[in-house]
């Protein structure tokens, strides 16, 4: 032991306190980086000799840079993660469909619903007035525009969820090519015996990224390097990676509009993905499931309104004494395409306000070949021909008529013209005059009861309060369209706060890995401000032992 | 465990966050009046505002339904009050006329007050209402009854049909013959006992001299051979300065299908939630007494006829006929008037519904202001309190000390 090893003690004091410094000063500097884990300087006392006193160190020895961070943790981070993602998309998709639905308040459809109703009790005062006509009209348009607009907004949100999915998935692919990249890199480290503490850094911190994104499961070969599953699907391997794909198919509603769905495959294995959790399955939740159901409920309150009015309208009477037409368009198939029948459309005094007995078939009428000659004046029909005394078929139904020759049927408007009201049928050419014809129709018994009869709106208007929709398992109706539509509106309600609440939940658990993860691996200022204090000193002394070293030299060689 | 400078922030920020979401929630609140806004807000209640407000909205239309009634009915009552003093004015005439000392002239005078009288009657069935006849049920645009006048002043008349005719060539002094309309060949009722004149090549004939109309049924029986004439449409009679009838006539009113109408059909008012009410009172209801069948046309027509013909048995008939047509209008009035009480009743109830459920509303729905506003001035401490010890914990550290 000489005293030039002393100064080699010193030497190697004097690195390891500057490397410490550096340590601690890479510490403060990404004090607040996300993703950062402190680095911790290991030093060991270096016994190399046996100096025959007992073993003795030659100063201090380096032993690694260690990266400080509790894997298990970042583990579990990332199974909370998923759920995270999950309910985010869920949570913010239910916001955007209260948005759209905008209750409780004057801008949602049960006002328009109310209003459309009211237009009819003030038909129901004044049957006759062309006023009270015209709001029943504009009250059914706004109605329509609304039931639009609610449709609109909600195939929107499922269309736009779509381009969600894209981006995401662009993102996965992203991920995982760097993922890949970095597991090369901290191969070529670790096989060399060190610590890839920033690359290592790095990758957690990008799959802590992906986990909000997909399920994944992550296991770490003997050489660091990571490989990542997703539902038994492989992405990254230590020697190979694959990305996702996506692959558009179009199919098309019911009203006619085409919507796309974007599905996700692998790039490799052509496999089609269905992820178990992460933002990714909850917009494909959302687009699939969520809004739709959405749709079909709307849908169903729409055509229920269709389907009881026009079953009422068109046994009514219009203002002209008319049977027989719709109100709404009777092919509406759902809330984006419901519209008014074109009747209504073209005069409001097709409204059928008045009421009028039952329909009945008629007997067949025959009209006699040669008897029914174009030119002739119109020929009267009988609800039963033979009986005495015949009476006039008034009021056939619109559109009941028909004109038969023993072989074939005739059109109406092309081959012959019935006047609905009074009963009468006249020829427009003369080419079925050499054959018997047979006339089946039905009528009303009642008749249109003059222009003050509020009968059918009445019945109209009372339909806001009967049970029109749920039907039980025995196919009663149980709800009005107002309490069917505020289930809805519950239920959404209901989700909404169900998924609120789970994201809360999952948000916290996650908040809480984070704290124990940021104890472990978080920068402390004041912890490496004392270890700065620290090193300064020994570094100082570790100076002053080799001036100290140094004085002896001189004193020995100096004798 | 290591508190760290990550932690810290996370978790200053973390609260800062909370508070200011908490804070902005009650402020919208307190500034909307409203405690529901969205339907996560408190679901249960949310739907249940939504059923509430339907309640209302059909309330406030019931109550227009209501209002709506009344005021028709009101209408019709006051027809009826009219129509009451007419018919007391029509029994008084009838007792005077049937008194014996009275002597044609003076009957025929009679007569003529009570035609006008009849006139007013037939004015009175004939209220409108908004445009539309109140007692004409659901036609209502057809008037009950209609004056029909027979022109015969023009040659265009005569062309048009609108003078009426009869056929008496082939028949002797004392027949009866028919008279008919000229445009549709159909049989003339119910001429207003005051306003039948005839005339033939200029000449004018007298009634009860020349001729004695029966006003029901529309026939005439000729005493006077001069007007053993034909003057059906197309012969030479039928022409002006010839034969010339002047009458004023009375036809009830007709369907869409030209039939004469005898359902004339009620209005209803929908007064509560699945009550629906008639309002009307029809021409028939108030004019013809079912017991007897004494309708009001037929009576005063019948009355009109016994004054111009001097027939005293037949006005003191006429007495016990009005007193039946009275009867029917009296019943008329009073199940008028218990309607409007109906209706009256109903929009009491329909009020108080509107307060109570309103109520309810109001207590699901509002914000109760007091209570927000101090949890809100509570909220603000705290809020206060947690940036203050917020900005006192993130801000020292080891550095301000070495």
């Amino acid at each position: 032991m000489s005293l030039f090893s002393v100064l080699n003690v010193g030497t190697r004091g004097l690195m390891a306190s500057q490397l410490a410094m550096n340590v601690a000063g890479q510490n403060i500097s990404n004090a607040d980086v996300k993703g950062y884990s402190r680095k911790r300087l290991n030093l060991a006392p270096d016994y190399r000799y046996d100096s025959g006193y007992g073993q003795m160190g030659m100063g201090v020895e380096v032993i690694n840079i260690e990266r400080m961070r509790n894997g298990f943790i970042d583990n579990q981070i990332r199974l909370q993660n998923q759920e995270v993602g999950y309910f985010t998309e869920i949570n913010q998709s239910l916001n955007a469909i209260e948005n759209v639905f905008t209750e409780p308040g004057d801008t949602g459809i049960q006002t328009f619903i109310d209003q459309f109703f009211d237009s009819w009790q003030n038909l129901s005062n004044n049957p006759a007035d062309i006023s009270a006509r015209t709001m029943v009209k504009t009250n059914a348009e706004i109605l329509n525009d609304v039931f639009h607009n609610l449709a609109g907004e909600l195939t929107d949100l499922r269309q736009t969820r779509n381009t969600e999915i894209e981006t995401r998935v662009t993102k996965v692919n992203e991920i995982v090519k760097e993922v890949y990249n970095l597991n090369l890199e901290i191969g070529a480290v670790e096989i060399g015996n060190q610590n890839a503490n920033d690359s290592r850094d790095r990758r957690d911190k990008i799959l802590k990224d992906l986990s909000l994104l997909i399920d994944i499961n992550t296991t770490e070969n003997d050489l660091g390097q990571l490989t990542v599953t997703t539902n038994g699907n492989i992405l990254v391997s230590p020697v190979n990676y694959q990305t996702l794909v996506t692959t558009s198919t179009s199919f098309q509603m019911p009203d006619g509009t085409s919507m796309t769905n974007v599905g996700i495959k692998f790039s490799e294995s052509r496999k089609t993905y269905m992820p178990q959790g992460g933002e990714i399955k909850g917009l494909i939740e959302v687009r699939d499931s969520i809004v739709p159901e959405y749709q079909k409920m709307l849908d169903e309150l729409a055509l229920a309104i269709v389907r009881d009015v026009n079953s009422l309208h068109v046994t009514g009477y219009n203002l002209d004494g008319y049977s027989g037409s719709n109100f709404f368009n009777p092919d509406t198939t759902g809330a984006s395409d419901i519209s008014l029948a074109a009747a209504i459309n073209s005069s409001v005094h097709n409204i059928a306000a008045a009421s009028g007995g039952e329909i009945e078939p008629a007997i067949a009428n025959t009209l006699t070949a040669g008897f029914h000659n174009f030119g002739d004046p119109p020929l009267q029909l009988y609800r039963d021909p033979v009986a005495v005394p015949v009476t006039p078929a008034t009021n056939i139904m619109r559109g009941s008529a028909i004109v038969t020759t023993p072989s074939i049927t005739l059109q109406e408007g092309v081959d012959y013209h019935i006047d609905y009201v009074s009963g009468t049928i006249q020829m427009l050419h003369n080419g079925y005059d050499a054959q018997n014809l047979t006339v089946n129709f039905q009528y009303r018994t009642g008749g249109f009861a003059g222009p003050g009869d509020n009968s059918n709106s009445i019945a109209i208007a009372a339909l806001r309060a009967d049970l029109t929709m749920s039907p039980d398992v025995v196919g009663n109706n149980t709800a009005t369209y107002t309490e069917f539509y505020s289930s809805v509106i519950g239920f959404l309600g209901l989700s909404k706060n169900e998924a609120n609440s789970s994201l809360e939940t999952r948000t916290f658990l996650v908040d809480q890995y984070e704290s124990q993860q940021d104890s472990i691996a978080g920068v402390s200022l004041d912890e490496e401000m004392a270890d700065l204090i620290k090193y300064q000193h020994t570094y100082q002394a570790a100076a002053r032992l080799i001036s100290i070293t140094n004085d002896m030299l001189d004193t020995l060689i100096n004798m | 465990m290591r508190i760290t400078v990550q932690e810290l922030n996370r978790q200053v920020l973390h609260v800062i966050n909370d508070r200011n979401y908490d804070m902005s929630k009650l402020q919208q609140q307190i500034a909307t009046g409203k405690r529901l806004l969205k339907p996560s807000d408190d679901p249960v209640d949310v739907a249940n505002t939504l059923k509430l407000e339907t309640k209302l909205k059909e309330n406030v239309q019931f109550k227009k339904n209501i209002n709506d009634g009344v005021s028709y009915m009101n209408v019709t009552s006051t027809a009826l009050d009219s129509m009451n003093t007419l018919m007391q004015r029509a029994r008084e005439l009838a007792v005077q006329g049937s008194n014996d000392t009275l002597s044609a002239n003076e009957r025929a005078y009679l007569n003529r007050e009570t035609s006008q009288l009849f006139r007013q009657m037939i004015a009175l069935v004939n209220t409108e209402y908004k445009g539309d006849f109140i007692f004409s049920g659901t036609h209502t645009k057809t008037a009950p009854y209609e004056i029909y006048e027979s022109q015969n002043l023009t040659a265009q008349n005569y062309i048009n049909g609108e003078m009426a005719y009869f056929n008496a060539g082939a028949m002797a002094v004392g027949s009866t013959v028919q008279l008919f309309n000229g445009f549709d060949n159909t049989v003339i009722r119910n001429i207003i006992p005051d306003s039948f004149s005839l005339s033939v090549a200029g000449v004018n004939y007298v009634e009860n001299t020349d001729y004695t109309i029966d006003y029901t049924s529309g026939e005439m029986t000729i005493l006077n051979a001069a007007l053993l004439v034909d003057a059906t449409p197309g012969t030479a009679n039928y022409a002006p300065g010839q034969v010339a009838i002047s009458f004023e006539s009375i036809n009830s009113g007709r369907d869409i299908y030209g039939n004469s109408i005898s359902n004339w059909g009620e209005i209803y008012r929908e007064i509560e939630s699945g009550i629906t009410m008639p309002i009307n009172i029809n021409a028939d209801e108030m004019t013809r007494d079912a017991k007897t069948g004494y309708d009001m046309i037929g009576t005063m027509i019948r009355f009109g006829q016994n004054l111009v013909q001097n027939n005293q048995p037949g006005i003191e008939n006429a007495i016990d006929e009005i007193d039946a047509v009275f009867s029917a209008m009296l019943s008329a009035q009073s199940i008028n008037g218990a309607r409007i009480n109906r209706f009256e009743t109903t929009l009491d109830r329909n009020e108080s519904n509107y307060i109570s459920t309103s109520e309810i509303q109001s207590q699901l729905a509002d914000t109760d202001l007091a209570d927000a506003v101090m949890q809100y001035a509570t909220m603000e401490n705290v809020y206060n309190a947690a940036l203050r010890t917020a900005a006192k914990i993130i801000q020292p550290s080891l550095v301000n000390y070495l």
